[in-house]
């Protein structure tokens, strides 16, 4: 049954696409004409010296799915996923609780907390790459091992998964303070005259009052996590044993698109990812409206 | 519109009153995000039309020279040559030179990868005509097919003349063919090294499978002194 | 009393430890950075894993070096002008849209906000191709306008500002709407001033992207007088090789103007809390 809109609602109505106008523009055109771009090309065999698209149906898809290395490559994403995406949050959360606060050098560690932000990829590679070192390495130099720390399939995916997290600390905690700064002040000051203790304080204002935030962090990491690709190729050689093991889902479209000129089979990887992240997404949106507090 | 008109008649109602600068401080004030969204479209569409009717769209001849050791970017030496030799008229279309392309596609690795990733942009989006390398390097990416194969189609007889000095390499796609084809030409004895020391190891030239302006590459081989 | 008190020193005591550690933890690769801009070639290669301070002075003049080989002036202002531009077009897309999203009701909402979901989850690869395609086509290329195009709308953005315009209460709009402003006013007089620190959060973030964005500037600005800092400097690469202390000293020197951005930013923040403590 379709209820007719009243004036206001219809106002408001124009309103609304009014405002959202530009943005959905921007994107259909940036983004949106690519993506159909994408997946009309994981339907052809692509460019091979010039000879441009070539129809080929399902057949791409096929061998996608059919390849365990594409599986392996979605596992190996979400094992990366479930490093970065909780310690990544739980850290940020703790340092902007603690920054938050008012007290002695907050503005200084705010700015140490941001200078990885904006570091030069290339000396965070040296560094991390420096630490990891299975020889010269800072690491194994203290703890007297000889730990194999990014070429041991085993290991390997957990210091990556380190170096996902100590890049992503200042982004969630700048997202984090932004939030905790849209929580009233009174709401504190009333629980402190009621006698609540700062983690009862922390348990019965900052968590609920913070959910949005957090769902979005959490929504948005998630998404970030899958799609993660830079990290790994900055730190894994082409050569490393254990890259099998710890390449993600991009790096692997990264390999057949930009380096063997396989578009369609690279597109191809990019509809699972997507079609994968999709239904995760809309598991989440379930989930928010059950537990993330709106006033 | 008529909602548009009337409000219009009610704020003129009730500027009317107020002195020249009160009546600047209240427009400024409640319509400060109006006047400036008014604004940025005038400016925008100034700058866009300015843009449209004074740039210079097409090429006659972009190359990219990859890991090159000296500049032969914009406003080398290489390039004024090369602009001399063809006598191409600037006014109308541009003649492209970049050398700030780093990658090595045999080792993929490190903080590399936006330069190759640039490198393939370019070159699939049809806008680059040839790229020079090392041999190793320029095999590794002519593999992926962004290469012309110098011995099929138009190709084969535009570039016969330097059959001797072609570069083979084994494709990926194993369906396009299973032999080796001619897709580079060597350039190691020419200026670019001896003279003008881009590459200390000699270096090949790929034509892309996109271009759309082959002759210029074949002009830019005579520039050279290969014909 | 004095036990509370004592409870308290200590407590701030364990925050500094823990605030100091993760400052450490951070700060590495960025000390690593000036660091070996102050080396010589040869120690900054070096394996051993103790020599982290420079041991045969401090080279200052690799910073001079590199000052004097770029024209950092025209850097500086191409990539300042990007980032602003990108960050005006991104706060003042994402502030109205999240707006429509977050507490106006229109049919298609649930649709169109999918829509803005689907961009952040495939590779920013795809889209590089077509909008060189766009800009060139445009005559864009070797402009500011090619170099804000891609940053012009950003679905993160509207994503974080539906986000903070959900979480304002509801009783500020009625309010409002009894006093009969229509939504447009609700919208730029009451709203929007309450969602600066979110959209100071974006700003901070798009302008860090915009100042990573390497691959875009390299593609769309062939020319050096038009290109930004990051991929100004790739000419570096070529030029110095493996030389790390001239890279490293280039990369600083870049750095230093965000460094300076965001301080000021990041007073905002500061100045954020009173405002709005007491309002609400």
């Amino acid at each position: 049954m379709k209820k007719k809109m009243t004036e206001a609602e219809k106002r408001e109505a124009r309103w609304g696409y009014l405002f959202v106008a530009p943005t959905m523009i921007g994107l259909i055109i940036l983004n949106f004409y690519p993506i159909f771009n994408t997946v009309y090309q994981s339907f052809c065999k692509t460019g091979d010296f010039g000879k441009g698209n070539v129809f080929i149906g399902l057949a791409n898809y096929a061998s996608v799915i059919g390849n365990s290395e594409t599986w392996q490559s979605l596992w190996n994403t979400i094992k990366y996923a479930l490093i970065e995406v909780p310690f990544g949050i739980v850290i940020a959360l703790i340092l902007a609780v603690l920054l938050n606060k008012k007290i002695a050098g907050r503005s200084a560690y705010r700015t140490i907390f941001f200078l990885p932000m904006v570091c030069a990829p290339a000396a965070v590679a040296m560094v991390w790459k420096w630490l990891y070192n299975t020889q010269f390495g800072l690491l194994n130099n203290i703890f007297h091992t000889q730990i194999a720390w990014i070429s041991d399939p085993k290991i390997a995916w957990i210091a990556i998964g380190i170096i996902g997290v100590w890049s992503i600390i200042g982004y969630n905690m700048v997202l984090f303070i932004s939030g905790l700064q849209e929580i009233p002040g009174d709401y504190y000051e009333a629980a402190s005259i009621d006698g609540a203790n700062g983690l009862r304080q922390f348990w019965n204002i900052t968590v609920p009052l913070l959910s949005p935030t957090t769902f979005f962090i959490v929504q948005t990491r998630i998404i970030g996590a899958l799609t993660i690709f830079d990290l790994m190729f900055m730190v894994m050689d082409k050569t490393n044993v254990a890259l099998p093991k710890v390449q993600s889902i991009v790096y692997l479209f990264y390999q057949y698109s930009f380096t063997n000129g396989n578009k369609g089979y690279g597109a191809t990887i990019v509809m699972v990812l997507l079609v994968f992240i999709m239904i995760l997404t809309w598991i989440l949106q379930q989930v928010e409206k059950k537990i993330v507090y709106h006033n | 519109m008529e909602r548009l008109r009337l409000l219009l008649l009610s704020e003129r109602e009730k500027l009317k009153g107020y002195s020249t600068g009160k009546k600047l401080s209240y427009i400024a004030e409640y319509y400060w995000l109006h006047l400036l969204l008014v604004m940025g479209m005038l400016f925008f569409t100034v700058y866009f039309v300015y843009h449209a009717f004074f740039t210079i769209r097409e090429n006659w001849f972009y190359i990219t020279f990859v890991n090159s050791m000296q500049d032969a970017g914009e406003g080398s030496a290489l390039q004024q040559g090369y602009i001399d030799y063809s006598g191409y008229d600037l006014s109308q279309k541009n003649v492209l030179f970049n050398s700030a392309c780093y990658f090595d596609a045999t080792r993929q690795g490190g903080t590399n990868n936006a330069y190759y990733q640039s490198f393939i942009a370019t070159i699939e989006a049809g806008a680059l005509d040839a790229a020079v390398m090392e041999k190793d390097n320029f095999i590794k990416v002519a593999e992926s097919g962004r290469f012309q194969d110098l011995s099929a189609g138009e190709a084969a007889e535009r570039f016969a003349f330097c059959r001797d000095r072609f570069v083979y390499c084994l494709p990926y796609d194993e369906t396009y063919s299973e032999t080796e084809i001619p897709v580079g030409i060597d350039l190691s004895d020419t200026a670019l090294v001896t003279e003008y020391g881009l590459y200390e190891d000699g270096c090949v030239l790929g034509v892309s499978a996109y271009s759309r302006h082959p002759e210029a590459v074949v002009l830019f081989l005579s520039y050279l002194g290969i014909d | 009393m004095e036990s509370y008190e004592a409870k308290q020193r200590l407590n701030k005591a364990l925050t500094h430890v823990v605030l100091i550690i993760m400052s450490f933890i951070m700060l590495v690769p960025f000390a690593w950075m000036i660091l070996t801009a102050l080396k010589t070639n040869q120690e900054s290669i070096s394996v051993n894993p103790f020599y982290i301070l420079p041991h045969n002075g401090w080279h200052w003049e690799n910073f001079g070096t590199v000052w004097l080989s770029y024209n950092f002036i025209t850097l500086y202002k191409n990539t300042l002008l990007m980032i602003f531009w990108r960050v005006v077009c991104a706060c003042l897309t994402a502030t109205m849209a999240g707006y429509a999203f977050g507490r106006l009701k229109f049919p298609g909402k649930n649709a169109l906000f999918s829509l803005v979901l689907i961009q952040m989850m495939v590779p920013a690869q795809i889209f590089i191709i077509p909008q060189y395609l766009m800009v060139s086509s445009m005559g864009m290329l070797n402009s500011m306008f090619g170099l804000v195009f891609p940053g012009m709308v950003t679905a993160f953005g509207t994503y974080l500002l539906k986000t903070g315009y959900e979480g304002l209460p509801k009783d500020l709009e009625e309010a409002a709407m009894i006093d009969g402003c229509n939504i447009g006013q609700r919208f730029t007089r009451i709203m929007m001033p309450l969602t600066r620190s979110s959209m100071v959060s974006l700003g901070i973030f798009t302008a860090v992207f915009a100042f990573k964005d390497l691959m875009w500037p390299m593609i769309v600005c062939t020319n050096a007088q038009t290109t930004t800092l990051s991929a100004g400097l790739a000419k570096m690469q070529g030029q110095y090789g493996s030389e790390y202390p001239t890279m490293m000293a280039a990369a600083t020197l870049a750095v230093l103007p965000m460094v300076i951005i965001y301080v000021i930013f990041q007073k905002q923040f500061v100045e954020g809390i009173a405002t709005s403590g007491g309002k609400l």
